[in-house]
């Protein structure tokens, strides 16, 4: 059985979302919440498999609440549900440390695959989003490598474009996070970047993840 | 300057000669002149042509004293009221009043100027703040309870007969066109990445969907830091953008677009050329308001939201030779809210 969490801030959504999901025979909603606080706090409290959050919500945004949820239940996985088709919110969701990420549009054919396979520990991406990605990487495909990244620096923007924190990555990668710190400071510096998300841009360029 | 009787010079003229003929008059009494003994009348002929020749004199001096006053309303006259600040009176007249005029009148087109872009950039922000609203009244409202009906028709889907299938599914196509339009709808009256992402982001992605649209190639250099820019500025280049490219996209039949965004804390400049038809811009200045050549451009609300930034619009294009339009910000203010 799959626990499921949905987090919207629109009752009717939400009301839609359990009557979808509680009809699967594999699958059963254990809470809801119409917040970001709300989420995380329900995450902790029920430990569901996956967690169906709304990107944009009151309190603490979707985005902000699956960096907790990555953070204080990595168990946890995180399904970003969104009416935004942009790249760029694409990327937002998985730096955030989504699992997957399904367009409200696209919800009636999508969210219960995405549900099932995000649940099954794979990455699921809406179609849109797949193709925008790719865009992504097959612009950057012929643009070749030449950034002067140590193999140490390029195991750490992989990491943090996959949402670990500065912790996570010492812990992964055996070193003190005072390194860990100055490669981050070192990688931001020689990729002339200023947040995440474009880590994340660029780690799918590199192929360093999966988009 | 039309000379009317009720002129300030004619009034004066006027006043000198009734001063003038009183005195004489007056002179004329006191010293027991008589017209008809004879050899007075020299004397009267004497009296007349001195009236004569202070009359010519006083008018030939009120003219040259008058003469800077019409100098400044001519120059008053010459000012474009569309564009107040362009023209400033010359600040030195060798007469002092004069000089304090123009001073006084340059201080009043200043102060109009100022007053008109205050209020001009709040009627934009006004108008921005409302399509924001509505936008996202559209995104989380209606697309919220789309999205729910969306769902429930699946669920509904789900354990329905087969035969109702296919009507089901043709209900969830519509739903879901709906939402489709509502998201262009709400990007077209105000993208939400312009306020969650800012400026470059949000620029993105409008050139990318121009070319998915349109099928023209796009290509974007920025330098510096647009997202610095105040939210005003931000929202004057993405305007200009899009009425740029809406021009490429109906008018020019181009087949690329280049883009360069350079920005500072202090200037911004933005370029957009196309390799289209382009357009002859004398015929535009002629007839903005027809349907000539120009009509639709939207190149004055173009230039008004460049105004309103503090810069300039700049619009070259030749029949045949492609068009490029320009924004240039010399120095960003920052307009208080």
């Amino acid at each position: 059985m799959i626990r499921v969490l949905i987090a919207d801030d629109h009752g009717i959504v939400r009301s839609g979302l359990r009557m979808l999901i509680d009809r699967q025979p594999d699958m059963e909603v254990v809470a809801e919440a119409e917040d970001g606080v709300a989420a995380l706090e329900s995450t902790q409290a029920h430990r569901p498999n996956v967690a169906v959050l709304d990107v944009s919500m009151p309190r603490m945004t979707g985005l902000q609440a699956a960096r907790e949820i990555r953070s204080h239940a990595p168990d946890t996985r995180v399904l970003m549900l969104s009416m935004h088709d942009d790249e760029r919110y694409f990327l937002e969701g998985l730096e955030a440390g989504a699992a997957g990420y399904v367009l409200k549009r696209a919800a009636d054919k999508d969210l219960i695959d995405a549900v099932r396979t995000v649940a099954e520990g794979r990455t699921f991406l809406s179609d849109e989003a797949q193709r925008a990605l790719m865009d992504e990487w097959l612009e950057g495909g012929s643009t070749e490598v030449d950034d002067k990244l140590t193999p140490r620096e390029l195991e750490v923007v992989k990491l943090i474009a996959e949402a670990y924190t500065n912790k996570q990555i010492a812990e992964t990668l055996k070193l003190s996070e005072k390194t860990v710190e100055s490669h981050r400071t070192n990688v931001f510096g020689k990729l002339g970047m200023r947040d995440r998300v474009e880590i994340v841009r660029y780690a799918i360029r590199r192929g360093l993840v999966e988009p | 300057m039309t000379r009317r009787d009720d002129s300030l010079i004619g009034q004066v003229v006027a006043a000198n000669v009734v001063l003038v003929a009183i005195t004489l008059f007056a002179a004329s009494l006191a010293a027991g002149l008589d017209l008809t003994v004879s050899d007075q009348r020299w004397s009267f002929l004497i009296l007349a042509l001195a009236i004569v020749l202070t009359l010519c004199v006083n008018l030939w001096m009120l003219q040259r004293r008058f003469a800077p006053l019409e100098r400044l309303i001519r120059r008053i006259e010459g000012i474009d009221p569309a564009e107040p600040a362009g023209h400033q009176l010359p600040d030195q007249d060798p007469v002092e009043e004069i000089d304090k005029l123009s001073r006084s009148f340059n201080g009043l087109l200043e102060r109009i100027e100022e007053e008109r872009r205050r209020s001009g950039t709040l009627a934009m922000r006004a108008q921005e703040e409302e399509r924001r609203r509505l936008a996202r009244d559209l995104h989380d409202e209606v697309n919220q309870a789309l999205t729910a009906i969306l769902l429930r028709l699946e669920a509904l889907a789900q354990a329905s007969p087969q035969t109702n299938i296919e009507e089901l599914n043709e209900l969830k196509r519509l739903v879901n066109q709906a939402m489709e339009e509502l998201l262009n709808l709400a990007r077209q009256l105000r993208p939400s990445a312009l306020d969650d992402h800012g400026l470059m982001p949000a620029v993105e992605t409008q050139l990318k969907r121009f070319s998915a649209r349109t099928g023209v190639e796009v290509s974007l250099n920025a330098g510096g830091t647009p997202d610095d820019l105040p939210e005003d500025v931000q929202t004057a280049v993405y305007r200009i953008l899009q009425e740029a490219l809406a021009n490429v996209g109906r008018h020019a039949g181009a087949t690329a677009v280049s883009v360069d965004i350079e920005a500072d804390d202090e200037r911004l400049e933005l370029h957009i050329r196309d390799d289209g038809a382009g357009f002859d811009p004398t015929a535009l200045g002629r007839r903005t308001n027809g349907d000539g050549p120009g009509a639709g451009l939207g190149l004055s609300g173009m230039g008004e939201r460049a105004r309103l930034a503090g810069g300039e619009l700049d619009v070259r294009s030749a029949p045949g030779g492609g068009t490029t339009v320009s924004l240039r910000i010399a120095h960003v203010e920052r307009v208080a809210p």
